[in-house]
């Protein structure tokens, strides 16, 4: 008969316990309201609004992130240059740091006279509106996503690229045609996680784009000014909408990792 | 007339540092280079490439100062120990992939088909490059370096995770290929047979430096260096004999 392995049954129970304690806390949200409350809420034209607002801006924010992390993780896995560690520090930093610092820096960065005023000179006024939401997710998400990327296209060795320019394809021509192409369920990964940080950010956004009802209405908005009215029902449903939102990201996110 | 003229070539990778590199290879030569895991064999071929910023010297193709010159016009090609075939491409793509530049699609599958005959891989065209054998792989990893006709070819250990009785066989065939392409080659490899069927040059390094770039004969009775007599197993300056360098096999060079 086989012996027990008492470290093994331990460190599966402790894994065990963690998962359900984290499914419990989580499932709590769909016992709270009943069905038919959660169906109107979803019909409810603030939850309306600040679903599409939600969707709208993670997607631009999401672009945004992608069209600033490719160039950056690539740099970052590829190059050695000097102050490479203190470059990789400083965009690392906002992981470590609360989203209300983040925010508190965007509103005092965006907010200053001369930044301002020139955002002004080009149309764009930012704090306080729909737009201070993109840029609130974006500054949120970007770290995220470099860093994913930036381990993407450690996986991917660059004696590929090299034989690719021995063939006489440029470095723009290479990355697009090799390290681009190789890297993509990594970069599709990256992606999801960019656009759910986006969704979910809050702290950055509150203070950025300030919660105004109807207007920076997005989906942690929702939920936070509900709560604060008392009205639990559409704070839980909207708590809901982001779960469902996660839980997506983090299924395609953990399907393309393990196709990598 | 000599090909590629390195001289005085010093470039640096960390705590890595290829020092006061010099040799050249003239145009048909076949060179083979050995030397110990860490003397900077596959560093020294990607440098003359093109992928490694030189800190001194200078490399000559064609009597042309290449060496701040970017890789894709250099002409040179490379073929690694792990083929490094593009995953996303099939048989024919990889192979394909460095003439889609050059040449209109009638001409490109004219090209991959003629080289993948001579290489016996004409068959697998439509494969997918994880469906193929090790032995295939490195085929059309060659295929692909020697398509573009390439000035200069470079194979780190082509063969060195090939069974013997495969290696032979590649061996056969490249060497008839490189003579149908007539090209010149530097080949890293271990293997005493590639030296003796193969190469009419050798070359040795050790820890960043090259001891000594001759004939395989002379390497054999005039070792410059204690490690090269190491390597090929004669007798040093304190009299051991280290490892045996087997001799010439049945099969001379010239019946390959």
């Amino acid at each position: 008969m086989q012996q027990l392995n008492i470290f093994k049954l331990i460190l599966i129970g402790i894994t065990g316990l963690v998962t359900l304690l984290l499914a419990i806390t989580i499932g709590s949200l769909l016992f709270v309201p009943s069905l038919a409350s959660i169906r109107q809420n979803l019909g409810s034209p603030e939850l309306l609004y600040s679903l599409k607002l939600s969707l709208c801006t993670a997607s631009a924010a999401t672009l945004f992130v992608m069209l600033l992390a490719l160039p950056v993780g690539y740099t970052m896995s590829r190059f050695q240059f000097a102050g490479r560690r203190l470059v990789k520090t400083v965009l690392d930093l906002p992981i470590a740091f609360p989203e209300l610092v983040l925010g508190l820096c965007l509103l005092l960065f965006f907010g200053s006279d001369h930044v301002a005023a020139a955002l002004k000179k080009v149309g764009i006024e930012l704090v306080f509106t729909r737009q201070a939401i993109v840029a609130a997710q974006i500054f949120t998400a970007l770290p995220y996503t470099i860093r994913i990327i930036r381990t993407t296209f450690d996986y991917v060795s660059p004696r590929y690229e090299f034989i690719s320019r021995s063939l006489g394809y440029t470095h723009f021509e290479t990355f697009m045609r090799v390290a681009l192409p190789m890297a993509k369920k990594g970069i599709l990964a990256a992606a999801v996680i960019a656009f759910a940080r986006s969704i979910g950010a809050f702290g950055a956004v509150l203070i950025l784009a300030g919660g105004t009802y109807m207007k920076t209405d997005v989906l942690p908005i929702t939920l936070f000014l509900n709560i604060s009215y008392g009205n639990l029902d559409l704070a839980v449903t909207a708590g809901l909408v982001m779960l469902a939102v996660s839980f997506l990201a983090i299924y395609i996110f953990e399907k393309t990792e393990a196709d990598l | 007339m000599t090909l590629l003229r390195i001289e005085n070539l010093q470039i640096q990778a960390g705590e890595f540092q290829l020092c006061d590199i010099s040799f050249s290879i003239s145009t048909g030569d076949y060179c083979i280079m050995a030397g110990e895991t860490g003397a900077g064999k596959t560093f020294l071929l990607e440098s003359i490439i093109g992928v490694h910023r030189c800190l001194n010297g200078r490399i000559y193709l064609d009597e042309k100062d290449i060496t701040c010159m970017l890789p894709e016009y250099r002409g040179i090609g490379i073929v690694y120990q792990d083929h490094a075939l593009f995953p996303h491409l099939n048989v024919f793509n990889n192979i394909a992939f460095g003439l889609k530049k050059q040449f209109p699609k009638k001409k490109r599958q004219e090209k991959v088909h003629a080289v993948a005959e001579a290489l016996k891989i004409d068959h697998i065209l439509k494969r997918p490059i994880d469906n193929l054998s090790g032995g295939e792989k490195q085929r059309v990893a060659i295929a692909r370096a020697i398509v573009v006709r390439p000035r200069l070819l470079l194979m780190d250990e082509p063969f060195s995770a090939l069974d013997p009785l495969t290696r032979q066989k590649m061996r056969r065939l490249l060497r008839r290929v490189i003579r149908q392409h007539r090209m010149t080659v530097l080949h890293i490899s271990h293997d005493p047979a590639d030296m003796w069927l193969l190469a009419n040059k050798v070359a040795y390094m050790h820890e960043g430096r090259l001891l000594q770039f001759d004939t395989l004969e002379t390497m054999l009775n005039n070792p410059a260096h204690e490690k090269v007599s190491e390597f090929f197993g004669r007798p040093s300056n304190r009299g051991k004999r280290i490892r045996f360098f087997p001799p010439r096999p049945a099969a001379t060079r010239e019946a390959y």
